[in-house]
C-alpha cells in the first residue's frame, strides 16, 4: 500500500481525473521537470526479475526550439543512467489535488524518437519531440552490476546490512534481520549480484524488490491484512472479476540434493500423499529437484524441501484476474478483499498489477487454498 | 530476446537443471565403471576421472548434455600422514585430522611419528614409506577483505512534508514562521541504510522556496519517521539556514543523529520562509548523503 492521504480514499470511489508529472533525473541532478506525455503503462510483477517496468511517450516542445530527442549518451533522455521519476496526480472537483509516488525508473531503451521541424526563413527549428522510453526499475542496475571475483559474505551478522552493502542502494528493513548462514558465496557470472540480493532476501523469508520512491526492500512471503476492499455497486470500482486455474508449477514432489561440509550426499523428499494433490491421486506426480548452498544438515535438508513443497503447493493453484478503477495506492504484494458477482467475497493478494492511461487497472490475485 | 529464448529452449532439452552437479557414496567398481548410492538408489556410472577413491568416498556427479558421469572424489584425500599406531598387517595413520587404519609396503616397518607417504585408488589407500620431510611450500597471500568503502546512493527522498501551527499540521508545505514549525518526513530508510558505524561525509538538502524572508530558518532534526499526531520534537544544535534554494550543505551531526535514530528534519521557527512540500515537488527535502563504513 502507498503513502496516501486518508481524504484520497473517498475521492477514488467517485469521479476523478489523472495525469503524470513526470521529472528526469541525471544522477542526483533534476535535468527537466514536469514532462508532458501522451500515452503511458506502467506494470509491475511481483514473480519478474524486473519488478516493475513501464512505457511512457513524452511530447515535448521547446521555448528555444531544441529537440529532446536523444543523440549522445549524457543527453537528457538517453538510456545510460538517466532516471525518470513518476508521480500520479489525482485530481477531483472540489480543488483536491494528491500525488502518489509510483515509481523511480531507469530509462533502459529508447525504441523510437521523432521530431517535428518548421522551416523558418531557411532555418530548420524543431517545433517539437516525441519520445518513446522503456522503463526498468532499479532492480536492473543490479542485474547489470557484477562482482569482479567470487566473493564471501563481509560479515555473516546481518542480511540487511549486506543488502546494502552489495547493492549500494537504498533499503527499507520491511522485515526483521536474520543472521547468514555460513556457505554463501557470490558469484562472479551475469546477474550474480542479483542472484546475491535475491538469496539474502530468501534468507529473510521474501523476495527483494525496489519500492516506489527507489529504495531495495522485501516483500515477505507471509501474507498482511488486507489493506483495501474492491466493492462493486454504485460506489464499486470492479469492472470485471474473472477466474482461472494454472496446474503448471504446483509441484506435489519435492527432491532435494544437498551436501555437507565435507561434500557427503545428503538427500531428503518432501510429497503431498493426501487430499486431492497426492502423488498417487489423479493428478499424479509433479516433481521439482531443488537445491541449496545453506543446507548442511539432513535436519535442515527435510526442512527446506518441506518449505518448498508448502509454496509450492498453496501459491498459484487459483489465480484472479480483476479489472478495475485505476487506484493508485495498491501495490504488489497487498492483500484485498474483492465482492464477487455471484456474490460472496474472496481474499487475495496482488500478484501482478498494469495501469495506463486509460484510466483503469488489471489486477491478478492469488489466492491461497488451503491442501 | 531470441538469445533468451534458444537458451530457455536448450536449458529446458537438457532436462535436470542445467547447473546439475551433486554427490553420491562411492559403493563399489563394477567393471572399469563405478557402482554408487545417490538418493534412494544404487546405480552404475561411467567414470571418467583419473582414481576411484575408496569405497565409502564421497564422488562428484555431473550432467554433461543428458548424460550423467562420475568426475571423481568430491574431496581430496590426504596425500602424507604421521603414523599414531602401529601394528601388523595395518597401522594406524592421522593425517588433516582422521585416523585411518591402512596397510602398508612390505619394505617398510611403520615407526610412531613416522611422516608417511599414502596412495589412495578404489582398492583402499596404501603406506607407502616413511617420508624425510613434509612439504616446505609456502602458500601466497591472501587477498584482505575489502576495506572501508565509500557510498552515495540517490538522495533519500522525503516521504512526507508538513507545517504545524496554531490549527495543528494544516499544508503540506515547509514553513519557518514565528508561529509555524516546519518538518520532512523520510520513513525508516536513512537509518535502515545507513550503519550506525558510518563515517558521513557529505549531506545536503533539496530546497524549493516558494518565499525566503527574514531571519535564517532555525533548521534542526526531529525525531518522527511519519507525521505525528502533534508537533515533532526537535533536537540537537539550531542551525542557521542559508536563504538559498537548490542543494544546501546540512551539518553532518543532523545525520549522525539520523543514522541511529527514526528522525527527519525541519524548522523550529524563524524568519518567514516557506518551502515547497512533496505535494508539490517529489524532492523537497531530499537528502543527498555520502558515507563511508
Amino acid at each position: 500500500m502507498k503513502n496516501t492521504s486518508p481524504a484520497l480514499a473517498s475521492i477514488l470511489t467517485g469521479s476523478f481525473t489523472t495525469r503524470l508529472v513526470i521529472d528526469s533525473f541525471y544522477g542526483p541532478t533534476r535535468t527537466k521537470e514536469d514532462l508532458g506525455e501522451d500515452g503511458w503503462e506502467l506494470n509491475w510483477n511481483s514473480e519478474g526479475e524486473i519488478k516493475s517496468a513501464g512505457r511512457v511517450d513524452i511530447v515535448y516542445t521547446d521555448d528555444l526550439a531544441q529537440s529532446l530527442t536523444p543523440n549522445e549518451f549524457a543527453d537528457t533522455l538517453a538510456p545510460f543512467g538517466q532516471e525518470l521519476n513518476i508521480l500520479l496526480e489525482v485530481t477531483a472537483g472540489d480543488g483536491f489535488t494528491e500525488t502518489i509516488q509510483q515509481g523511480r525508473y531507469l530509462i533502459t531503451g529508447v525504441p523510437d524518437a521523432r521530431d517535428e521541424h518548421m522551416n523558418v526563413l531557411g532555418e530548420l527549428l524543431t517545433i517539437g519531440s516525441r519520445v518513446t522510453l522503456t522503463l526498468e526499475d532499479r532492480m536492473v542496475r543490479i542485474k547489470r552490476a557484477g562482482f569482479r571475483s567470487e566473493q564471501a559474505p563481509a560479515s555473516l551478522a546481518s542480511c540487511w546490512a549486506e543488502l546494502q552493502r552489495i547493492s549500494g542502494m537504498q533499503v527499507i528493513r520491511s522485515v526483521a534481520d536474520k543472521p547468514i548462514p555460513v556457505g554463501l558465496i557470490y558469484k562472479a557470472a551475469e546477474g550474480g549480484r542479483l542472484d546475491a540480493v535475491q538469496a539474502l532476501a530468501r534468507i529473510l523469508d521474501g523476495v527483494a524488490y525496489i519500492t516506489p520512491d527507489g529504495a531495495l526492500s522485501v516483500l515477505p512471503d507471509v501474507w498482511g491484512a488486507p489493506v483495501a476492499a474492491l466493492v462493486l455497486g454504485a460506489d464499486g470500482t470492479i469492472l470485471d472479476v474473472g477466474h482461472s486455474m494454472e496446474s503448471e508449477d504446483v509441484f506435489n514432489e519435492i527432491v532435494g540434493n544437498f551436501q555437507d561440509a565435507d561434500r557427503n550426499p545428503i538427500y531428503a523428499v518432501a510429497a503431498v500423499i493426501t487430499g486431492p494433490l497426492a502423488t498417487t491421486g489423479p493428478f499424479g506426480r509433479y516433481t521439482r529437484y531443488v537445491t541449496s548452498e545453506q543446507v548442511s544438515t539432513q535436519a535442515e535438508a527435510d526442512a527446506y524441501v518441506r518449505a518448498a513443497l508448502a509454496i509450492a503447493t498453496s501459491t498459484q493453484v487459483y489465480r484472479v484476474p480483476v479489472q478495475c478503477v485505476l487506484d493508485p495506492r495498491l501495490d504488489d504484494g497487498d492483500v484485498v478483499t474483492v465482492e464477487r458477482p455471484t456474490g460472496g467475497t474472496l481474499t487475495g493478494r496482488i500478484a501482478n498489477h498494469r495501469i495506463g492511461n486509460d484510466g483503469t487497472m488489471s489486477l491478478e490475485l492469488d489466492v491461497q487454498r488451503n491442501v | 530476446m531470441s538469445e533468451n529464448f534458444a537458451r530457455r529452449v536448450t536449458a529446458a532439452l537438457a532436462g535436470i537443471p542445467t547447473i546439475g552437479s551433486k554427490t553420491a557414496v562411492f559403493v563399489a567398481r563394477d567393471g572399469f565403471q563405478a557402482q554408487v548410492n545417490v538418493g534412494e538408489s544404487t546405480v552404475t556410472l561411467p567414470f571418467v576421472g583419473m582414481y576411484l577413491p575408496p569405497a565409502g568416498h564421497p564422488v562428484q556427479l555431473e550432467q554433461r548434455g543428458g548424460e550423467v558421469v562420475i568426475t571423481g572424489p568430491a574431496r581430496p584425500l590426504p596425500g602424507i600422514g604421521v603414523i599414531t599406531a602401529t601394528g601388523s598387517p595395518r597401522a594406524t595413520v592421522t593425517a588433516w585430522g582422521v585416523a585411518y587404519s591402512l596397510p602398508y609396503r612390505s619394505g617398510y616397518t611403520p615407526v610412531l611419528s613416522d611422516n608417511v607417504d599414502i596412495s589412495w585408488s578404489g582398492d583402499g589407500g596404501v603406506i607407502q614409506g616413511k617420508v624425510t620431510a613434509t612439504s616446505n611450500v609456502v602458500a601466497p597471500e591472501t587477498t584482505p577483505p575489502a576495506g572501508l568503502r565509500t557510498y552515495n546512493p540517490d538522495p533519500f527522498t522525503a516521504v512526507d512534508s508538513a507545517s504545524f501551527g496554531p490549527y495543528g499540521w494544516n499544508t503540506r508545505d515547509v514553513w519557518s514562521s514565528n508561529s509555524y514549525i516546519g518538518a520532512w518526513f523520510y520513513g525508516s530508510k536513512i537509518r535502515d541504510t545507513i550503519p550506525d558505524t558510518a563515517r558521513i561525509l557529505s549531506a545536503a538538502i533539496y530546497l524549493n522556496p516558494r518565499q525566503l524572508q527574514g531571519a535564517a530558518p532555525n533548521f534542526r532534526y526531529h525525531t518522527s519517521g511519519t507525521r505525528p499526531g502533534g508537533a515533532v520534537t526537535f533536537g540537537g544544535t539550531t542551525f542557521a539556514l542559508p536563504l538559498v534554494g537548490g542543494w544546501t550543505p546540512v551539518p553532518l551531526a543532523f545525520i549522525d543523529f539520523l543514522k541511529v535514530n527514526p528522525g527527519g528534519v525541519g524548522f523550529n521557527n524563524g524568519g518567514y520562509s516557506i518551502y515547497r512540500g512533496t505535494q508539490a515537488d517529489q524532492l523537497s527535502g531530499a537528502l543527498d548523503i555520502s558515507w563511508e563504513a
